[in-house]
């Protein structure tokens, strides 16, 4: 407990850190710099409020999400915890299990499961047949509510922002007044609006009243979690769009005119120009938002608050519309653990999908 | 060109300028035959058939446009529908919003649901203190948002691509996991209170007014993204001017200000408004750092505990009411700096 | 070991160079240490208190010293405006205590709010709380225990220095369901003090009950039966949207009929067979559920979380798609409606011998860390006032809360003043001579469902349980098997 200790034991981490902090910073090449070497300290200066205030608000907590992750029993109010495991990612990918007297048990024990595998039975040490329960919310519900939020908003919410953004590009009038308007839903407060589409599709609804489609549940108590997850993905496209449209409305106006007179004199249709000329021209942009909003799909949340209110369309027996980014927020209040064991999981994962894009990009996008 | 395959941040950073963009296009084979006037001459030279091409081509161009024009005002019926529902609805009584027959104009228009909601808490209070923070947080930010833009465009250090990398990858992270971290160390951290006189130490940054607001803005004072979005700015300066500014014997400090905040005076502009926005937006943060007095709190916060009433059915009427009365300043605030926040959102495409 | 996370996160700053990053955290949890340590004294020094049998000694006041004391507490704006009064008639006798008070959102955030600040020490004097909720703010060492203040001899309950009237009797007056809740803990104390009480009463569509003749049932087999008759009647049977009768809250419905057919639930302290809290994954309690399933199918019972959009049954009642509603007393005044007369009876019962009633509401809890002993019995001088007995009738006639003391049910506010209410004051009046009649076993029937950390999980799971058993979206094996898994993730 005494401070004396946690020096000497931060000493050899230190030491080790040093040598690795020293390759990390060497510069992998001299740019032939405007600005000379001396600039060293005085870059410092520049970027001191901008460390001071991210070490302390956003590196320092990073920090310490990971290592909580790394810890078994984590109490925050106490900064307690029975030292270092792996236990926690066990716990979120449903592998690590507990018995009702709160024994571990590990998944591939198991002899059989029932319940969707939230309930394994296994024989313990002294031959009795017992159960033991796993959480299978991230697996079954986060993770695949997540990737297909993600696979279904992003293309086609990247499909539909393109058409308006060409469409726009190529009107003679009335072109600030509709970028406008298709710009509005993003100065809107997501949860708000959240609110908004679950009236548009509560049972009693202008949606089931347009559609002739009764008393049909999207998003009340007893729908199916494919149904909330349409009208969640409807609305997730309509916020996205604006964003979108913009980014791509400014790359196609700096596309050089002359390419569309050349499709013209090659008599291209006006699909083919698009898919020819177009699309091939907007890389860089559309690159550009697929990675930002691979990530922003990946860490949905507000917009399932703002629609649903709770994480479940079953009457709250499973978290069955729960996000990865909804189940660590649920997580920070009880086991906070499992959150941040779940948060370095989205993160590896969020950077694979980066580095799959820049990979697949690096032959398609055109610079 | 080739890129370092092991970090994908910094690819993206390395993306060409503008100018080595077009050097690139005029390399092309395709852009030099347009440059070519062959095919120009060999129009004119068919003129009656060219005058049938164009004809053609017009009526297809208007048809087209009819197209265009149907689809683009489909949709944008569609992202307006929402907006429209959102009013009328807050103008209904439950009982019409209930009804088998919905009705796309209320058919009694109602103004109960927003005295319910205006009743319910002090909105000159919670606009007062939105504005406050919004305002100092978004000023702090824009100067760190300024120094380390201009650090990473201009100056050259060791670790700079490394550390703007790692800065670009916590956007990555999910704030919700840093809220209670932060909130424990603002806890702890000292605060200075102006009583009496003299100058009185207080611990914790949760007990005073002042305290408070420090809490609500000093966190938010850096952003990553706005360093981002400024530093794609500052890079497009070209290199000449701070070449002559060097001649001219002014230093780094005075080029800055004197140059390059001028020249991205529209994306600063920007960045203040997004800023702001966000302000208004903020709910997490400030709820759990006002716990000592509902009188600190943002409009947000009054807001939303103003319509979890525990009469039962959720009142769509009051609740649309209140999302109104969130959405509408934003809107506000939208329609008088289009212009810059369209600019600034799209400006972080642009160089990609 | 909390140094070794210390040095990881020491360790792991340095290699990024932000070693000042690490600095809040290294000095955070070196001040954390030495909080302990203060605090292991203070336990120390409590329990000596309580085993040296001298409890006066804490409770010190000094009544010309000013001093401010914080309430966080969960009432709506309406609410808040009682308090305020009740607070202006408080300084008239006590001008030396300052009371803010704080509304932390619902029932859960406040929770939130003082588990996050138990970290941060910022915690308020006295705050609503659940049972469970105390069960928490115990393990961390961080609330009062009571007893000494409650037999102070000079400001305990039913004394009175002041030469006001204080409408304060002693113990025997608190109403006995609410007050045990206080020392139900794995602790020995009494940590926590009823407030906004209340338990659950059947509402009944008198109109159409004297019409057929019908008896109001009380017991559950003359609820199901009633049920029957009413839907062998084409006028309710061919109404789609019909269902005889609505409950409120889908984890007092399983809660009370656990309890009264004397099937396990939830244990406060871990049962020596199975090591653990939870007892409710057995045949005989899914016997239940999937009896229940069967009434809804049938349309004999509707619950909040088995309607389409989480309704409350009350607004169900009101507009006669139930004839019976069983709610919370503290929502009385929504079953009222110009349409028809209500009726209040109580929750059906298994055995009428025993009857059992779900009580629930928030309690006041006192905290000791970071408070002065000045403002502890300040505080508990506050509650005092607020539960008196003139008090407590005043805040139940206008919120339709259950007074905590039983001399309220005789005081001039519900006697006198009340005596010609109308309307839905009529029907809060009704429930409270209801409710306040020994005869019909509530004063003898409340019950409360053991409080540990994860209790309010295991009632969240309730919901959850029946309401996707309800709506079919789950069999009743897999319900209890999630109910189970949640519930065991959360201790």
């Amino acid at each position: 407990m005494a401070p004396e200790k946690t020096a000497q034991e931060k000493t050899p981490f230190i030491a080790k850190a040093k040598g690795f902090v020293v390759n990390l910073f060497k510069p992998k090449e001299r740019v032939s710099a405007d600005a000379g070497e001396k600039n060293n300290w005085k870059a410092w200066l520049y970027l001191a409020p901008c460390i001071i205030l991210l070490a302390v608000f956003t590196f320092y907590p990073l920090i310490n999400t990971i290592a909580i992750a790394f810890l078994k029993n984590y109490d925050y109010i106490q900064q307690t915890s029975e030292g270092f495991t792996l236990e926690n990612f066990g716990v979120v990918l449903g592998l690590v299990g507990y018995t009702q007297s709160g024994d571990m048990v590990m998944r591939w024990n198991c002899t059989s499961f029932r319940s969707g595998g939230v309930v394994g039975s296994f024989i313990d040490a002294g031959g009795v047949v017992r159960d033991a329960y796993f959480t299978m919310d991230v697996i079954k519900y986060a993770f695949p509510n997540t990737l297909i939020i993600t696979f279904i908003t992003v293309p086609i919410s990247i499909i539909i922002a393109l058409f308006i953004a060409i469409g726009l590009n190529s009107i003679p009038a009335f072109h600030k007044a509709l970028q406008t308007i298709f710009f509005v839903p993003y100065v809107t407060n997501a949860i708000a609006v959240g609110m908004v589409f679950a009236v548009l599709f509560d049972y009693q609804g202008i949606i089931n009243y347009l559609f002739g489609l009764g008393s049909l549940t999207w998003i009340d108590q007893g729908a199916p979690a494919w149904r909330a997850m349409i009208a969640l993905c409807v609305y997730i496209v309509w916020h996205s769009l604006p964003f979108k449209i913009l980014i791509l409305l400014s790359g196609l106006q700096n596309i050089d005119k002359q390419y569309y007179d050349a499709a013209k004199i090659d008599s291209a249709s006006g699909f083919k120009t698009m898919m020819n000329v177009t699309v091939p021209l907007l890389s860089p942009q559309i690159l550009y938002i697929m990675i930002t909003s691979f990530i922003g799909a990946f860490k949905e949340y507000t917009s399932v608050v703002g629609l649903l209110g709770k994480p479940s369309t079953d009457g709250g027996g499973t978290n069955n519309m729960y996000t990865v980014v909804y189940y660590i927020y649920d997580m920070v209040k009880g086991n906070v653990q499992y959150g941040a064991a779940a948060a370095v999981l989205l993160f590896i994962i969020i950077l694979i999908f980066t580095g799959i894009q820049f990979k697949v990009s690096k032959k398609r996008v055109h610079y | 060109m080739a890129y370092d395959n092991r970090n994908f941040i910094q690819k993206l950073l390395k993306m060409p300028t503008a100018a080595e963009k077009q050097a690139a296009r005029e390399a092309k084979p395709e852009y030099q035959a347009i440059k070519t006037s062959g095919m120009t001459l060999t129009i004119k030279d068919r003129a009656k058939s060219a005058d049938q091409l164009a004809k053609a081509q017009k009526v297809g161009r208007i048809l087209w446009l009819v197209v265009v024009y149907a689809f683009l005002l489909f949709m944008a019926l569609i992202v307006l529908f929402p907006f429209y529902w959102m009013v009328i609805t807050s103008l209904k009584s439950t009982t019409e919003i209930r009804s088998l027959n919905q009705t796309f104009f209320p058919t009694h228009v109602l103004w109960s649901n927003y005295i319910t909601v205006f009743n319910s808490f002090d909105f000159g209070t919670y606009v007062g203190n939105t504005l406050v923070v919004g305002v100092i947080s978004t000023l702090g930010t824009l100067l760190t948002t300024i120094f380390a833009a201009f650090a990473f465009a201009r100056l050259n250090f060791k670790g700079r691509e490394a550390i703007f990398g790692i800065l670009l990858a916590t956007m990555m992270i999910p704030g919700e996991m840093m809220v209670i971290t932060n909130y424990i160390t603002v806890s702890r951290l000292p605060w200075f209170e102006f009583a009496n006189g003299g100058v009185q130490m207080i611990d914790g940054w949760l007990t005073t007014k002042s305290a408070v607001f420090a809490a609500m803005i000093v966190p938010f004072w850096v952003s990553v993204f706005y360093i981002y979005l400024l530093r794609q700015n500052f890079k497009q300066i070209p290199n000449e001017l701070y070449l002559a500014a060097k001649v001219d014997g002014k230093s780094d400090w005075q080029y800055l200000w004197k140059v390059m905040v001028p020249l991205a005076s529209p994306t600063l502009i920007s960045i203040f408004i997004l800023k702001l926005m966000g302000a208004w937006n903020s709910y997490v943060w400030p709820n759990l750092v006002t716990t000592n007095d509902p009188s600190w709190r943002l409009v947000t916060n009054a807001l939303r505990g103003s319509f979890t009433n525990s009469s039962g059915e959720p009142q769509y009427g009051i609740q649309m009411a209140a999302t109104i009365l969130v959405t509408v300043p934003l809107l506000l605030l939208f329609i008088f700096f289009r212009k810059y926040i369209m600019r600034g959102v799209g400006r972080a495409g642009i160089k990609g | 070991m909390p140094n070794k996370k210390t040095s990881i996160i020491l360790a792991l700053a340095s290699m990024t160079i932000l070693a000042s990053c690490g600095a809040p955290g290294a000095g955070g949890s070196s001040a954390n240490s030495s909080d302990k340590s203060q605090e292991t004294s203070e336990k120390t020094s409590e329990s000596e208190q309580s085993t040296m049998s001298t409890p006066t000694e804490d409770v010190i006041f000094d009544p010309k010293e000013n001093v401010e004391i914080t309430f966080w507490h969960t009432m709506g704006k309406q609410n808040q405006e009682y308090l305020d009064q009740m607070i202006a008639q408080f300084n008239t006798i006590y001008p030396n205590i300052t009371v803010t008070h704080v509304q932390q959102g619902g029932y859960d955030e406040i929770n939130n709010t003082i588990n996050q600040n138990l970290a941060t020490g910022n915690l308020p004097t006295m705050a609503y709380c659940y049972e469970d909720h105390v069960a928490g703010y115990i393990d961390h060492n961080a609330v009062l225990d009571m007893t000494p203040y409650i037999n102070d001899s000079t400001y305990g309950l039913g004394h009175n220095p002041t030469g006001y009237d204080l409408f304060d009797g002693g113990v025997e007056d608190m109403t006995a369901g609410y007050w045990k809740a206080g020392s139900s803990y794995e602790q020995a104390g009494h940590y926590s003090m009823p407030h906004s009480k209340s338990t659950e009463a059947l509402y009944y569509n008198k109109d159409v009950f004297e019409a057929h003749g019908w008896t109001v049932p009380k017991t559950w087999t003359e609820m199901w039966d009633l049920c029957e008759t009413i839907m062998a009647d084409p006028t309710y049977s061919e109404n789609p949207d019909f269902y005889c009768l609505g409950y409120d809250s889908d984890a007092n419905l399983l809660i009370n009929l656990f309890e009264q057919n004397n099937l396990p639930y939830t244990t406060a302290t871990k049962d020596p067979v199975t090591a653990s809290h939870f007892g409710f994954n057995t045949a005989a309690n899914k016997k239940i559920v999937s009896d229940l399933k069967e009434y809804h199918d049938k349309r004999y019972l509707i619950t909040k979380g088995s309607s389409a959009n989480s309704a409350y049954t009350s607004t169900l009642f009101t507009a006669s798609t139930c004839l019976m509603s069983i709610g919370s007393t503290g929502g009385t005044k929504y079953n009222y409606t110009e349409n028809f007369v209500t009726g209040v009876s109580g929750v059906p019962q298994a055995d009428l011998n025993a009857p059992k009633m779900l009580s629930q509401g928030p309690s006041i809890c006192f905290f000791k860390r970071g408070t002065t002993p000045q403002q502890r019995t300040a505080a508990w001088l506050f509650y005092k006032w607020l539960s008196n007995t003139e008090n407590s009738a005043y805040y139940a006639s206008k919120t339709g809360y259950n007074p905590v003391r039983d001399s309220s049910y005789n005081s001039t506010f519900l006697t006198d003043d009340m005596a010609n209410a109308t309307g839905a004051d009529g029907l809060v009046r009704d429930t409270f001579h209801y409710v306040g009649d020994p005869d019909n076993g509530y004063t003898e029937g409340l019950f409360t469902s053991p409080a540990f950390k994860g209790s309010s999980e295991a009632r969240r799971q309730m919901d959850g349980l029946l309401s996707s058993v309800l709506l079919g979206t789950k069999d009743v094996d897999k319900a209890f098997d999630d109910a189970m898994q949640a519930c065991i993730f959360a201790e």
